[in-house]
C-alpha cells in the first residue's frame, strides 16, 4: 500500500492536536472510537490504509506514536472513549515523569537519552508499513518536549530516513499575550533551526493566528485549546484528504508537497482555510461557489499565520495548492482562476512560473457539512519570514541581556560553549535572508551573507564541483 | 445493379457528352477526359455517391433543368446524342444519374477546377502527342501508386467479397439467376406466352378489298379480338420487335377502309398493352426476378385475367352478331385506361430491371402520380398492396425476430456474412458491416424510416446473442406486430415501424444498461485508463517501475501481470466489481505510432513516425498498457477502436506520471541539500529552479489533461446518458466522449505530441543527470546517508543516453543544467507559441487552459 504515513505526537500541544487529528479521521473514515468500522462505512471510497492499518481483529490502529516526558495530556487521553484506539505499545511516556520544564535543552538531552526506546517503537512501526512514505510530526516550537525532543527526533529521522519525506505540523506560539515560558525565544530559535534543516516541509501553525481567528472569525471570546485543536485538527485532515481519498492527482505525499516546494529550504507553508464555522455558531449559510472560496482563501484574514506587513519587501508566492471539496464542477475552477488572473489578486515569484494549482477532492460521506463547497489553501509566501524575524527579534532581545541562559548551560550542548545559539541564529538568519531574495528576479544568483562573507572560494568550488 | 455498371453507363454517358461538346472552345470536355483518365473509377464514383447523399432530397426533378443549363451553357455541336443517351439512363431510372449531373454542373461553374483540369489536359495531351502509342499505358500511369493500390485492395476486397456472397447464397438457395436450372419454357413453349409470337407469316391472307366493307367489320373484329389476345390477325399483323420491352406495332392491311381503319388502328394499341402485360408476366414469373415481382405478376395475371373475361364476352357478343367495331370501341376505352396504365408500370420495371424494393418505389410512384383517376389509382394500389406483401412479410421478420428473409436479394438489409460471427472477437465492423441496407432495394415510401428499421433488427440480434450467451435468462420477448398493409399515405405501417423501433431499442438499452451495467464499465475503465483512482497507479508504479524501465526484451509481462493484479487487489480496485476486466499488456509499438496508427493522421510527421523503426529502444513503459476483456454484447461498447483510444490516452497519461515521479524522486534527492553547510548549497538553485519548472510543467500538464478535459467531458457524457434512447446513441456519445478527450489532450495535432514527448525526454535525461551526479553531489558524509537504491535504478534507466552523458561528464555540473534549461526552455516556449497560435483557429479553445495554466503569472510571457 503507497504512502503510508507514522504520525509522531510530541509533548502537551503535539498530543492534543494529534489527538483532535485522530478524532477527526475516525469520523472520515467512519471508524468508532475503539477502532471498529462503522456498519454504514464498509464500502468505503476512501483509504483508511495511510493513517491506519488492521489488527488482527480487523480493528482499526493508527499509525501513531504518541510520546511525552509528562503524562497529564497522554492520561487524558488514555482516559477518553479512544483510548482503545491507539496501540499501547506505541504511547510513550518517560518514566521520569518529570517533563522538560519548557526548556529545550532539557527535552533535547531526554531525546537523546530515551533514544532507543523511541526508535525501538518507530522502527516497528515503519517496518511494518509496506511502502512508508514519510512522517507527520505535530508539536509546538516554544515548549519544552515537543520543541527540545522534537528536534532531536527530526535530527535523527533524517538521518535514519534519508529518503523519507518528514513534514511537521508546527505550532508557533502567541505572540499576542505575555508567555510564562520565559526561554520561548530560546526554544523557538532551536527548533527552527531543526525545522529548516531536518524537516521537509513545515505547516505553520501560528496560534496568533489561530486565536484571532478564533476570536474575530468564530466570535468565541476565550478560545479553549479544544476550540483550537479542532480548527488545527481540520487543516490536517484536509490538508491530507487527496491521499486519503484519491482521485487523479495529489494522491502522495511527495506529489502534493513537491511542487509547492521549489528550493528545499523554502519549505514553511501557510495555510488558509474557509468557510470557518463553529458548533455554537447558528450557521448562516452562504452561497459558497469556486471563485468564492478562492478568493476567500486569499485574504490575509482566513490565513492561519498571521504575518507583519512588511513595506520594504514586495513578499510574493511561490506557490499555492488549494485543496477544494464538495459539489465543484471542473469547469468552473478554470473560470476562477481566469478571474484572480485578471484581477491579480496574487502576486507570485518572479524568477519561475507559478499558479494557483487546485485539487479537486472528495468529501468523507459521513461527516455532514452546512456548506456546499470548502476549501483549504497550502501557500508558500515569502512573507512567513516576518514570523522568523520576529523570532529573531525576541532572541537578541533575551540574548543580549544574557537571560535565563543558565538553565541551558545546565545541559551537555550548552555546557562549554553557547555556539549552537549562535549556529541557530544564523541559519534562521540566512532563511529569513532567503525568503527575502526570493522576492527578487536574481534569486537564482543569490548566496547566503554568511556565505559570501567566509570565502568566495568556496562557492566558486560549488559551481564547478562534480568534475571529479 | 451493381456498381460496375453503373460506372459503364456513366462512361457512356461521360463519352457522349465530350462527342457533343469536342468542337467547341468550352474546357469542359478537358474535364470528362479527365474523370475517364486520371481520376480512379472508384473515385468518381464516391464523388457522385457522395453528392447522391447529399442531393437525396431532391433527387428527382432536378436533371432536367440541369441538364438543360449544361447544354445551354455549352455550344454544343451535337446535344441529340446527348440527350438521348440521358434519356436513356433516365429511363433505367438511375438515382444517382440527377447527382451526377448536378455534380457536372457545379464542377462546371467551378472555374479554378477547369483551369487545372484545363493544364493537366494539355500536358497529358502533348505527352501522348510525343508517343501516341503509349497512350494507354500512360494514363494507367497517371493513377498514382497509391490510387492503384486503392483501387487494387478494393477490387480483391470485392471480389473475395463477391465470391463470398456467392458461395453462400449457393448453398441457402438452389438458384441464382433466371434460365439457370429451370428449363427456359417461354423459349421451348413459345406457343404458351399467350403473347404475340414472331414467326414468318406463311400464309398471306386473301385481299381484303374484295370483300364487302360489311363484313370487313366483321372479319376485322374477329382480328382484332384474335389480336387482343395476343394471336396474330390476318389483317393485323403484329411487327418484330426491335427491343424486347418495346410496345408492340401493328401492319394493318392497307386495302381496309379508311374509317374502319381508323377505328382499329384506335382500338389496336389495347393489344400492344396486353402484349406488353403478357410479355412482362411470362418474364417476371420465372424464379429469379424475386418474391416482389412474383406477387406483382401474379396480380397483374388476375387483372389480365379479367381482361381476357372481358375479351371472351366481346366475342360472344360478336357471335351474336351484336358487335361492331364502334361498340367495340366504346367497351373497350375504359379497359384501354387501365390496360395502358398496367402496361406503363410493367415498361418502367423491365426497363429499369427493377426487382424487390426497387420494383415497389416504381409502383408506389405510380400510385402517387395516378391521384387523378380514383379509378386507376385502385387499381395501382392493388397492383402495390399485392406486390409489397411479400416484402412487409421478410419486413416482418426482420422486425419482429432480426432474421433477413431474402432468398432473391431484394430485400433492403444486407446480412454479411463475411463479417466476423465469432461473438468472442467482434470488431467494431461487426456493428456497422454485419447488417447494412441496400440502398437500391429500398422501396421510396420506406426510405425515411430505413435506418430505424435496420436498427431495430440489429438490436434484435443482439438481444437473442446475448440471450443466447446466459442460458438461464428469459427467452427475448418476442412482441407480435400487426401484419402490414401498404398504403398511399403508410401511416399504418410506419406507426408498427416505430413501435417495433421503440420497443426493440428500450429492450436492448435497459439490457445493456441494467443487466451489463454498461455505465458503471466505462466508469471502472475510467478508474485503471484514466487514472481516476490516484492511490492504483501510485501503487503500480511503485510496484513496477524497476520492471518498468528495463528494455522490453528483459521485462517479463506476467510478472508485471501479477504484480498489477496485486496492485487492483489491494487498492480501492477491491470494490470494483470489473476488476477482473482490466489486463496489462505489453504493445510492440510506441505511444506516437499507435497514435498516427489510429487516428489516421495524414501529414509528414506521420510518414516520418511511420519511417522510424518505432520498436526501437523500447523500454517496458513504452509498451506496457492496459486492455480489456469484453464479451458479447459488451465488446460492441468496447470495440477495438474504443480500447485503442483508452489505451493511448492511458499511455500518455502514464508517461506524465512517470516523469512527475522522476523529478519528484530528484525533489527527495535535493532535500539533503538543506544540511549541507551554508556556504554550500545555493550553487545549486538553477538546478533546484529547473527541477521545478519541469515539474510545474508536468504536473500542470496532468492537471490541464485530467480536470479539465477528462473530468468535465465525462461529466457531459454522463449527463448526455440519461438522455439516450437507444444503444446506437450510447455508441456515439462515448465516442464522441473519447473524442474529445483525445481532442483535447492533443492528440489530432501531431506537432504539439512530438514536442511535449520531447519536453518529457527532457525532464527525463535531467532526473538521470542528477541521479547520476548525486556521487559527486554531497559531501562523503551525505553520500553515505543516501540510500544505495537509488543509484541502481540510474543505472538500469535509459542506457542509450549513458554513452552522451559520459562524453559530457567532463563538462561541469553548470554547464550541463544549463544546457538542459536551455533545451527545455526553448522546446516549452516551441510548445506555448504553438498552442498561442492554435488558440486563434476554432475547435482547440480548450487548449487554451493549457496556456493559462503553464504560464500563469505570466513567467514564460518573455519567450512568446
Amino acid at each position: 500500500m503507497p504512502c503510508e504515513i507514522i504520525t509522531l505526537q510530541l509533548g502537551q500541544c503535539g498530543n492534543q492536536i494529534g489527538f483532535e487529528f485522530w478524532k477527526k479521521l475516525c469520523s472520515e473514515h467512519g471508524i468508532n472510537p475503539e477502532g471498529i468500522l462503522e456498519d454504514y462505512a464498509t464500502e468505503g471510497i476512501d483509504r483508511k490504509d495511510v493513517f491506519f492499518y488492521q489488527a488482527d481483529d480487523e480493528h482499526y490502529i493508527p499509525r501513531a506514536v504518541l510520546l511525552d516526558l509528562e503524562p497529564r495530556v497522554i492520561h487524558t487521553i488514555m482516559n477518553s472513549p479512544y483510548s482503545k484506539l491507539y496501540n499501547p505499545e506505541n504511547v510513550y511516556l518517560s518514566k521520569h515523569g518529570g517533563g522538560a520544564g519548557n526548556n529545550w535543552a532539557s527535552g533535547y538531552s531526554q531525546g537523546e537519552r530515551l533514544h532507543e526506546e523511541i526508535f525501538d517503537i518507530i522502527d516497528r512501526e515503519a517496518d511494518g508499513s509496506d511502502s512508508l512514505e514519510g512522517f507527520v510530526l505535530c508539536h509546538s516550537i516554544a515548549g519544552g518536549t515537543g520543541s527540545g525532543m522534537g528536534s532531536y527526533l527530526l535530527e535523527r529521522l533524517t538521518e535514519r530516513y534519508p529518503k523519507k519525506l518528514i513534514e511537521t505540523y508546527s505550532v508557533f506560539p502567541n505572540q499576542d499575550e505575555i508567555s510564562d515560558v520565559v526561554v520561548q525565544p530560546y526554544n523557538s530559535l532551536l527548533t527552527l533551526k531543526r525545522l529548516t534543516q531536518n524537516a521537509d516541509c513545515v505547516v505553520v501553525l501560528d496560534n496568533t493566528a489561530l486565536n484571532r481567528i478564533a476570536s474575530d472569525r468564530l466570535h468565541i471570546q476565550n478560545p479553549s485549546f479544544a476550540q483550537i485543536n479542532s480548527l488545527v485538527s481540520t487543516i490536517m485532515s484536509v490538508s491530507t484528504t487527496t491521499l486519503r481519498y484519491p482521485t487523479f492527482m495529489n494522491n502522495d505525499l511527495v506529489g502534493l508537497i513537491g511542487p509547492l516546494i521549489p528550493t528545499p529550504r523554502l519549505h514553511f507553508l501557510m495555510t488558509g482555510y474557509t468557510p470557518l464555522t463553529s458548533d455554537h455558531e447558528a450557521t448562516s449559510i452562504r452561497k459558497t461557489t469556486v471563485l468564492d472560496v478562492m478568493r476567500r482563501l486569499l485574504q490575509p484574514k482566513n490565513m492561519m499565520v498571521s504575518t507583519a506587513h512588511d513595506r520594504n519587501a514586495a513578499h510574493c508566492y511561490l506557490s499555492i495548492l488549494n485543496i477544494i471539496q464538495g459539489e465543484v464542477d471542473p469547469s468552473q475552477v478554470h473560470k476562477s482562476l481566469q478571474r484572480i488572473r485578471e484581477r491579480k489578486l496574487v502576486q507570485f515569484i518572479p524568477w519561475g512560473p507559478a499558479s494557483i494549482q487546485v485539487a479537486l477532492s472528495r468529501k468523507s460521506p459521513y461527516v455532514p457539512t452546512a456548506h456546499r463547497v470548502s476549501g483549504l489553501m497550502l501557500a508558500n509566501h515569502t512573507n512567513i519570514s516576518s514570523l522568523f524575524d520576529r523570532a529573531l527579534q525576541q532572541y537578541d532581545k533575551l540574548r543580549k541581556r544574557e537571560a535565563f541562559l543558565e538553565q541551558f548551560r545546565k545541559e551537555r550542548m550548552f555546557k562549554d560553549s553557547l555556539e549552537e545559539l549562535d549556529d541557530s541564529r544564523e541559519v534562521v538568519q540566512d532563511l529569513v535572508d532567503e525568503y527575502h531574495a526570493a522576492t527578487r528576479p536574481d534569486y537564482l544568483t543569490w548566496r547566503p551573507a554568511s556565505a559570501t562573507m567566509q570565502s568566495d572560494e568556496a562557492g566558486a568550488k560549488t559551481a564547478v564541483k562534480p568534475e571529479t | 445493379m451493381n456498381e460496375f455498371k453503373i460506372h459503364k453507363l456513366l462512361c457512356e454517358l461521360i463519352e457522349a457528352w465530350e462527342d457533343c461538346l469536342s468542337d467547341s472552345a468550352d474546357p469542359l470536355p478537358y474535364f470528362t477526359s479527365y474523370i475517364r483518365s486520371n481520376v480512379s473509377p472508384e473515385e468518381c464514383l464516391e464523388n457522385v455517391l457522395r453528392y447522391n447523399t447529399d442531393l437525396a432530397g431532391r433527387k428527382r426533378g432536378v436533371s432536367e433543368m440541369v441538364i438543360k443549363q449544361v447544354l445551354q451553357h455549352n455550344k454544343c455541336a451535337n446535344p441529340e446524342k446527348f440527350l438521348n443517351k440521358y434519356e436513356h439512363l433516365k429511363a433505367k431510372k438511375l438515382d444517382i444519374l440527377g447527382p451526377f449531373m448536378n455534380l457536372l454542373m457545379q464542377l462546371k461553374e467551378d472555374s479554378k477546377l477547369v483551369e487545372i483540369i484545363k493544364r493537366k489536359y494539355q500536358k497529358e495531351s502533348k505527352e501522348s502527342n510525343f508517343n501516341p502509342l503509349h497512350l494507354k499505358s500512360q494514363t494507367a500511369l497517371n493513377f498514382k501508386d497509391e490510387d492503384a493500390q486503392q483501387v487494387c485492395s478494393k477490387l480483391v476486397k470485392m471480389a473475395a467479397k463477391l465470391q463470398v456472397r456467392k458461395s453462400a447464397k449457393s448453398e441457402s438457395r438452389s438458384v441464382q439467376l433466371p434460365h439457370s436450372d429451370i428449363t427456359d419454357w417461354s423459349s421451348v413453349r413459345p406457343f404458351m406466352s399467350m403473347d404475340f409470337i414472331d414467326l414468318p407469316n406463311n400464309h398471306p391472307a386473301a385481299p381484303i378489298s374484295e370483300i364487302p366493307a360489311l363484313s370487313q367489320e366483321s372479319i376485322l373484329i374477329d382480328d382484332l379480338l384474335f389480336c387482343l389476345l395476343g394471336f396474330p390477325g390476318k389483317y393485323i399483323i403484329p411487327e418484330p420487335l426491335e427491343r424486347p420491352y418495346d410496345a408492340r406495332t401493328f401492319q394493318i392491311c392497307n386495302s381496309i377502309d379508311g374509317s374502319l381503319r381508323d377505328l382499329v388502328q384506335q382500338i389496336l394499341p389495347l393489344a400492344s398493352h396486353y402484349s406488353v402485360i403478357a410479355r412482362f408476366i411470362q418474364e417476371k414469373r420465372q424464379c429469379g426476378w424475386g418474391r416482389v415481382n412474383h406477387a406483382l405478376t401474379a396480380a397483374m395475371d388476375t387483372l389480365r385475367q379479367d381482361y381476357q373475361v372481358f375479351i371472351a364476352q366481346l366475342e360472344t357478343q360478336h357471335r351474336r352478331h351484336q358487335l361492331d367495331l364502334h361498340k367495340l370501341w366504346y367497351y373497350a376505352q375504359s379497359t384501354l385506361f387501365s390496360m395502358e396504365m398496367l402496361a406503363k408500370i410493367a415498361t418502367t420495371i423491365s426497363l429499369a430491371e427493377a426487382r424487390g424494393g426497387k420494383t415497389l418505389s416504381i409502383l408506389h410512384d405510380e400510385t402517387a402520380h395516378s391521384f387523378a383517376d380514383s379509378k386507376l389509382q385502385d387499381l395501382c394500389l392493388y397492383l402495390t398492396r399485392a406486390a409489397a406483401e411479400p416484402y412487409f412479410q421478410s419486413l416482418q421478420t426482420w422486425l419482429n425476430k432480426g432474421i433477413v428473409f431474402d432468398p432473391y436479394d431484394e430485400f433492403m438489409v444486407d446480412v454479411n456474412s463475411s463479417v466476423e460471427t465469432d461473438l468472442d472477437q467482434v470488431t467494431d465492423q461487426y456493428w456497422d458491416k454485419r447488417y447494412t441496407i441496400k440502398a437500391h432495394n429500398v422501396p421510396v415510401f420506406l426510405e425515411h424510416v430505413q435506418e430505424i428499421i435496420l436498427r431495430t433488427g440489429k438490436y434484435l440480434n443482439v438481444i437473442r446473442q446475448a440471450n443466447d450467451l446466459t442460458p438461464g435468462k428469459k427467452k427475448c420477448e418476442v412482441f407480435p406486430i400487426e401484419t402490414m398493409v401498404y398504403s398511399l399515405k403508410g401511416r399504418d405501417y410506419l406507426n408498427i415501424i416505430e413501435k417495433a423501433y421503440k420497443s426493440a431499442s428500450k429492450q436492448l438499452l435497459n439490457l445493456l444498461l441494467e443487466e451489463y451495467d454498461i455505465i458503471g464499465r466505462i466508469r471502472s475503465v475510467k478508474r485503471y485508463f484514466l487514472l481516476e483512482q490516484g492511490d492504483f497507479i501510485v501503487q503500480l508504479m511503485d510496484l513496477c517501475e524497476d520492471e518498468l524501465t528495463k528494455p522490453i526484451e528483459e521485462a517479463t509481462p506476467s510478472r508485471l501481470q501479477a504484480l498489477m493484479e496485486l496492485t487492483v487487489r489491494t487498492s480501492l480496485g477491491k470494490h470494483d466489481p470489473y476488476k477482473d476486466d482490466i489486463t496489462l499488456v505489453l504493445l510492440p509499438y510506441k505511444l506516437p505510432f499507435q497514435i498516427f496508427k489510429i487516428l489516421s493522421i495524414s501529414t509528414d510527421e506521420e510518414k516520418e513516425y511511420k519511417q522510424q523503426d518505432s520498436s526501437k529502444n523500447m523500454t517496458a513503459l513504452d509498451a506496457v498498457t492496459f486492455s480489456i476483456q469484453s464479451k458479447w454484447p459488451l465488446s460492441l461498447i468496447f470495440n477495438e477502436r474504443v480500447i485503442a483510444s483508452y489505451q493511448m490516452l492511458f499511455r500518455q497519461l502514464l508517461f506524465c506520471k512517470h516523469v512527475e515521479r522522476s523529478l519528484c524522486r530528484v525533489w527527495i534527492c535535493d532535500k539533503a541539500v538543506k544540511l549541507l553547510p551554508r556556504t554550500e548549497g545555493s550553487g545549486y538553485l538553477c538546478a533546484f529552479s529547473l527541477r521545478q519548472r519541469m515539474l510545474f510543467f508536468t504536473q500542470n500538464l496532468e492537471y490541464y489533461m485530467m480536470a479539465e478535459v477528462i473530468e468535465p467531458q465525462w461529466l457531459k457524457f454522463l449527463d448526455r446518458m440519461q438522455k439516450v434512447n437507444n444503444i446506437d446513441d450510447v455508441l456515439t456519445e462515448h465516442w464522441s466522449y473519447l473524442n474529445c478527450c483525445l481532442k483535447d489532450c492533443m492528440f489530432m495535432n501531431p506537432v504539439l505530441l512530438k514536442t511535449i514527448r520531447r519536453l518529457m525526454n527532457v525532464c527525463l535525461e535531467f532526473c538521470d543527470f542528477i541521479k547520476r551526479m548525486q556521487k559527486y553531489f554531497m559531501d562523503a558524509e551525505l553520500t553515505s546517508m543516501l540510500s544505495p537504491d537509488t543509484e541502481q535504478v540510474s543505472d538500469s534507466e535509459f542506457e542509450s543516453v549513458e554513452d552522451s552523458l559520459l562524453q559530457k561528464q567532463n563538462q561541469s555540473f553548470g554547464q550541463n543544467i544549463a544546457r538542459l534549461d536551455e533545451e527545455f526552455t526553448t522546446l516549452l516556449a516551441v510548445l506555448l507559441k504553438t498552442i498561442a497560435s492554435l488558440g486563434r483557429e476554432e475547435g482547440v479553445d480548450k487548449l487554451c487552459n493549457i496556456l493559462y495554466r503553464e504560464d500563469f503569472n505570466s513567467y514564460y510571457s518573455k519567450y512568446l
